[in-house]
């Protein structure tokens, strides 16, 4: 395993661990609500810009995992993140790798991932309509997962620095 | 030569439906709470949860010595409260002695084996929260190793808190009882001077934590504060778990019953430890 396997693994496992945890301290409505590992997928994009088979795969293994250990929603999440994947791709033709534009693509996923569960949900008769309850769901999410892509960033900045990774723009 | 044939578009939407709909019979299957989880699927969330303590040990450690230091702040407050609840606790021993009493005496009258309000207990601490703006449910950390099932009631300290709705052989999935997409109703029973009153609640208001308590008889007057608890009736909940305190009573549209509104116990948003109740069957 090559030093940029390695800490893309840190990256995934920290941020699936951190919202395990982070989730246990917060309010069900707070305006703290965490979605780290859908903010990991972004960042790990920049380290496999040329090899996008494996970043789709990773995005559907996450999303499996995500599903078997936290909502018990079986593959409802991996197509959902292998969705979100593909999306993030597209984003990065038009936007270069900067703090602003990460945090603008946050912005874009997050209302993305909101709006795609809530139609599922609402299809298959999980939830009724309730479009203040979409909105809320967007704006209580914003707040903590930009700053923590912000950090993140930040750090893979270094990390790729240091370490001498390749990270694409 | 024979011509080609062209594409009738008509097959590709006949298509399309029929994948669209597959897909979304594949999603309502997935997204059902009631679903039994599959052998792999326990076996990898047991697996991740495991990990997940591991990690939330050293964190849960930090959080209690913080919690440890804000409780030594006002203990002087605490132990005067304590002080004068001490002084009625050997009158209620003694009449709690002198009901166990009873009840056992009537039971033995009427050959019954167990009541309503008997159960087991067995007691868990959270280990993930959903807090995904659609899911309000909790993992806890005991599973069907430890005899938990599917439909027990969960509570703690301060009351009634939801439903093991999904148990894996470590872990158990709590839907909470303050969510507002409830899908089954609850029968529940106001405390009206010593007299019992029936309802069902129906749904739960996130902004005022406040359930809707429906189908209550038009003929009673229920005071303000009136204590709300399980019937034991309609689903597995034993007699007897503390829902709330009523704070309003309306009528319903057509003014044939009474709605009440009920202030739950418990602050869903502040979960930690959690029991889990068992209604004792005949046989146990």
């Amino acid at each position: 395993m090559n030093k940029k396997n390695i800490a893309l693994l840190i990256l995934l496992a920290f941020s699936f661990i951190l919202e395990g945890i982070f989730s246990n301290f917060i309010s069900i409505h707070s305006i703290l609500s965490p979605l780290f590992v859908l903010m990991s997928l972004i960042i790990i994009y920049p380290f496999l810009l040329n090899n996008k088979e494996s970043y789709y795969k990773i995005c559907f293994i996450v999303g499996l995992l995500y599903d078997l250990i936290y909502t018990d929603t079986l593959i409802v999440h991996a197509f959902l993140f292998l969705i979100i994947g593909f999306k993030i791709t597209k984003i990065n033709l038009i936007l270069a790798n900067n703090h602003i534009n990460v945090m603008v693509m946050a912005l874009i996923i997050i209302i993305l991932y909101r709006l795609i569960l809530y139609c599922l949900l609402l299809l298959t008769g999980n939830i009724s309509f309730d479009i203040f309850g979409l909105f809320q769901s967007i704006y209580l999410s914003l707040v903590v997962n930009i700053i923590y892509i912000v950090v993140m960033n930040m750090i893979t900045d270094e990390i790729s620095y240091r370490f001498k990774i390749y990270k694409g723009n | 030569m024979y011509p080609k044939r062209k594409f009738d578009r008509r097959y590709l939407l006949i298509l399309i439906i029929i994948i669209l709909a597959v897909l979304l019979i594949v999603l309502s299957v997935a997204l059902n709470k009631e679903r039994n989880l599959s052998f792999p699927e326990q076996l990898v969330k047991d697996a991740g949860t495991f990990t997940v303590q591991i990690f939330q040990a050293p964190v849960n450690f930090i959080k209690g010595i913080i919690n440890e230091t804000a409780e030594k702040n006002n203990i002087y407050e605490k132990y005067k409260n304590l002080k004068e609840k001490e002084e009625q606790i050997d009158k209620v021993i003694a009449e709690n002695e002198n009901l166990t009493a009873e009840i056992n005496t009537l039971k033995e009258q009427l050959e019954l084996n167990t009541i309503l309000s008997d159960m087991v207990y067995k007691n868990a601490t959270i280990v993930h929260r959903n807090i995904g703006y659609w899911y309000d449910d909790v993992t806890i950390d005991k599973g069907k190793k430890d005899g938990i099932e599917k439909g027990m009631a969960v509570i703690n300290s301060k009351g009634l808190v939801g439903t093991v709705i999904k148990t894996s052989n470590y872990t158990s999935t709590v839907k909470l009882l303050g969510n507002e997409h409830m899908s089954d109703k609850i029968s529940v029973k106001i405390n009206v001077n010593g007299t019992y009153v029936y309802g069902l609640i129906s749904s739960y208001d996130t902004k005022t934590n406040t359930y809707t308590v429906e189908g209550i008889s038009e003929n009673t007057d229920i005071p303000e504060n009136a204590d709300v608890v399980t019937t034991g009736m309609g689903n597995d909940f034993p007699s007897g778990l503390i829902v709330g305190k009523v704070t309003k009573v309306t009528t319903d549209h057509f003014d044939l019953s009474k709605v009440a509104e009920v202030k739950s116990s418990v602050d869903f948003d502040a979960l930690d430890y959690l029991t889990v109740l068992k209604r004792k069957d005949n046989h146990e």
